[in-house]
């Protein structure tokens, strides 16, 4: 699906699950903001279209990536972290986590994705489950989530490293790569001055009898070479600061199921 | 750096889901579908080349252009989001970081950035901050709301002010996700206190701005770019062999030009003016400057009350200096900010009651301001939008008042009204009005291209922030050549300022951008320095003289920026940095 389709999808089941009102004529929608969420969108009433050239003939927000209207929706939805208790069509009465992960990778660039795991609650195994679920409560024996929740989270955490390994590492070497590279100039442009005042002190030497001033020239230059030094510490210090990973597994919902 | 040491791997589970179902509790059961599509738009967003174009290509309040576009998708994803940004002067720059800026941080790719601005630009980068990418930066200078520096997730400050001990050294514990330096050759020296600064911060992401990264010889490029790649370009000994003929480092060797051209667009983006003629059509500014002769009564008042100025700033310490200066300015301003002034001097002693009512009298025997008069000859002869700045409330209400009752449209505009107000203001101004009059705080973040005529009916004396107000006007996306008036009464200081140090240097038909280059150091401190002038001289030859002398030296800092300006087109003339071939020369 494009992603201007995804936003207009997203943004509408928002205003209607959270039972906004919510009317549409022309491409022009109007919702009534709840009294209770007025302060956070900062308007009682949002009138937003989705297509630009609507907003050019009507004086009204238009929706796309980069939005406020969007960016407000998204950071209260991601921030709300979501436990849900379904069933499959035909449950045989095995108990089933399913976990979800929002794994982003993060350094001078970034790389997201969202991840599912399966887990069998009593066997601790992962497992898969294709069918179509509805919304379901049941009981679950409290002692069996008590001991298993933790393990089965380890469980979904193992399958997962696995699944985005190869994400992982190719995340890693593009970011180790452009390391290498930095660290390389740096280094040698470094070595490089080092050696040039190093040779230095042997030109004085060839061309000056002046045993005290080539004394004095040296001591500059071993003091110099000694800032060279400390600097090149401290800078790259920064360097590997710069390049440094975040690699994070957010888990940011759960769906228990009855299969 | 091996894995371990430079990678932090972490499960966070902000919610407690895991503690939720060890107690089988539900949570948000209504909310999972939505959580999962907005994080898959995260995600969307996230690996998109530049999520935010589309937003700021239709956003009203930002004339956005391809060039600035394709800068920073150059500088996003091609460049590693370090980059100097050395378009010429008016072409945006500011635009092109405050992208960057926007599209990290909606991205999640950055939290802390830092602007390190010159003094008198940090207003500027505020105000645009905040009206074009609604990024609220807070400001190390002047903002009440600035505690400390490691508060602030958005930090604006001034180059001078960082290099501080104590700010620098808590600037330094931070890791800034990304730095920006405007004016940044002025870290072309690499021994000074800036440069080493900019040089051992932590950063992730580096944006250096500047029209003239080189000013007076290569090793200013050199340093600049060291900044932004440590090693990039060798050693200065290897550089300077390779790359110039001569001993000052003046020149490029031609030999090797293709081969520093080639290393620089990995690190420099550059737009000319030239390059982007054909789609922006830079506009002229057309200043029509009146110094009116007052009226009698007008004069004798000004005269009258400067007198009294003057024996309380000879007479005073130096507290008082700022209060008299702006009684003076006040003054200058209209009959009615003068009484504003009288009233003020008898509050705070500087005049006695009999003096009040005498000066006060005197001023009620003026019927209406010459500037005033001089103005709506203007205005009723021509039917086009006019948008008046005044620095004062009092003026404002007079000149309001006074358009009204002779039958014209006014939108009125000041730093009292609501955001809601302002709005609405400007609506009107667009919709229905011929004229707004506007006090200084119509200056920031408004943009006024439907209209060509600016009237400054009082001067700031400041000029940096005439350039701000013609700037609301003179804009990219400007349509007619604009016309700036601009109003004082003969014997002031304003005339004066006007005659003797705008008009030497042309001020008002700066390209814009240019004033940056002349004002940048300018702590806005010279309007203490010219009022102290006008205080010292005792007869108008010496003032005319010593005004004389200001506007020589302002002449002598624009010739060098010219100078510097040349300089650094020569050096750069035909490289292809440009942006706007990047994509292409990218096989893109």
């Amino acid at each position: 699906m494009e992603p201007e389709n995804k936003i207009r999808e997203f943004v509408i089941s928002f205003f209607s699950i959270s039972k906004f009102q919510i009317s549409e004529k022309s491409g022009v929608y109007t919702v009534l903001v709840p009294e209770i969420n007025q302060n956070y969108f900062q308007k009682s009433k949002l009138v937003f279209t989705f297509d630009e050239k609507v907003s050019n003939e009507v004086n009204c927000d238009l929706i796309i990536p980069g939005s406020k209207i969007l960016f407000q929706i998204m950071t209260l939805c991601s921030n709300k972290g979501s436990i849900v208790k379904k069933r499959t069509k035909y449950p045989t009465g095995i108990i089933v986590v399913r976990y979800h992960f929002f794994v982003h990778f993060s350094s001078t660039s970034n790389t997201s994705k969202l991840f599912s795991v399966d887990v069998d609650l009593q066997k601790l195994q992962i497992t898969n489950i294709v069918d179509d679920l509805t919304e379901y409560d049941f009981a679950i024996d409290p002692k069996s989530l008590l001991e298993n929740v933790t393990k089965s989270y380890i469980v979904a955490l193992d399958d997962l490293k696995e699944k985005t390994d190869a994400l992982k590492t190719d995340f890693i070497n593009a970011n180790q790569s452009q390391y290498q590279n930095d660290y390389k100039i740096f280094v040698t442009k470094f070595d490089d001055e080092i050696r040039e005042l190093d040779n230095s002190i042997n030109e004085k030497e060839k061309t000056s009898d002046d045993l005290e001033k080539i004394k004095k020239y040296r001591f500059m230059i071993m003091d110099k070479i000694t800032d060279l030094e400390k600097e090149k510490n401290e800078l790259l210090g920064n360097l590997e600061k710069k390049y440094k990973i975040n690699l994070n597994y957010n888990l940011i919902a759960c769906e228990l199921i009855l299969s | 750096m091996t894995d371990t040491e430079n990678i932090r791997i972490q499960y966070p589970d902000k919610f407690g889901i895991k503690e939720k179902l060890r107690n089988d509790l539900k949570h948000n059961p209504e909310f999972l579908e939505l959580a999962l599509k907005s994080h898959e738009l995260l995600s969307l967003l996230q690996n998109q080349k530049l999520a935010i174009t589309e937003s700021l290509r239709v956003n009203k309040n930002v004339s956005i252009f391809e060039h600035q576009i394709r800068a920073a998708q150059r500088v996003k994803n091609d460049l590693g989001g370090s980059a100097l940004l050395s378009d010429e002067v008016g072409l945006g720059k500011t635009v092109e970081a405050g992208i960057i800026i926007k599209e990290f941080l909606m991205t999640s790719l950055a939290k802390k950035v830092l602007i390190l601005a010159p003094p008198s630009l940090l207003l500027q980068w505020q105000d645009e901050m905040i009206s074009k990418f609604n990024l609220d930066f807070v400001s190390q200078k002047g903002d009440s709301r600035f505690t400390s520096v490691s508060s602030h997730n958005l930090l604006l400050m001034s180059h001078s002010s960082a290099v501080f001990p104590n700010y620098s050294e808590a600037l330094k514990n931070i890791f800034w996700d990304i730095i920006v330096v405007d004016e940044a050759h002025s870290m072309k020296n690499s021994q000074t206190h800036k440069h080493k600064l900019v040089q051992n911060l932590s950063k992730r992401h580096l944006l250096l701005l500047s029209a003239t990264p080189v000013q007076n010889n290569l090793s200013e490029l050199y340093n600049i770019v060291e900044l932004l790649r440590p090693g990039y370009l060798g050693t200065w000994n290897q550089f300077k062999e390779k790359y110039t003929l001569d001993d000052s480092s003046r020149r490029l060797n031609p030999l090797y030009r293709e081969e520093l051209q080639e290393i620089l667009s990995k690190v420099v983006v550059r737009t000319t003016r030239k390059e982007v003629g054909q789609y922006i059509d830079f506009k002229e500014r057309i200043p029509h400057t009146n110094i009116l002769e007052p009226t009698e009564k007008e004069s004798l008042l000004y005269r009258q009350i400067t007198d009294c100025i003057r024996e309380a700033y000879d007479a005073s310490e130096d507290s008082n200096f700022l209060a008299l200066m702006t009684y003076q300015r006040l003054a200058a301003s209209s009959t009615r900010c003068s009484k504003r002034a009288l009233y003020k001097m008898k509050m705070n002693k500087v005049i006695d009651g009999q003096k009040y009512d005498s000066l006060i009298s005197i001023a009620d025997q003026i019927p209406i301001d010459s500037k005033l008069l001089d103005l709506m000859k203007i205005i009723s002869s021509d039917k086009s939008k006019f948008l008046i700045f005044t620095e004062f409330y009092a003026t404002q209400d007079y000149v309001v008042e006074y358009l009204k009752e002779h039958g014209y449209s006014v939108a009125v505009f000041n730093g009292k009204l609501s955001v809601d107000e302002r709005s609405e203001s400007v609506r009107n101004f667009k919709n229905k009005c011929q004229i707004m009059v506007s006090t200084g705080a119509g200056g920031e973040g408004q943009n006024f291209q439907f209209c060509h005529n600016v009237v400054n009916y009082d001067l700031p004396w400041n000029p940096m922030k005439v350039e701000q107000k013609i700037g609301r006007v003179h804009r990219i996306g400007q349509t007619s050549d604009v016309n700036i008036y601009n109003y004082a009464i003969h014997g002031t200081i304003e005339a004066y300022i006007l005659e003797l140090l705008y008009e030497k240097i042309q001020l008002f038909t700066m390209v814009l951008g240019e004033m940056d280059l002349i004002f940048e150091d300018s702590e806005d401190n010279s309007s203490q320095t010219w009022f102290k002038e006008f205080m010292d001289s005792k007869s108008e030859s010496e003032i005319k003289n010593k005004f004389s002398s200001l506007g020589d030296s302002l002449k002598n800092q624009k010739e060098v920026a010219e100078v510097v300006k040349n300089f650094s087109s020569d050096v750069f003339q035909n490289f292809n940095l440009s942006a706007i071939k990047g994509e292409d020369d990218n096989g893109a």
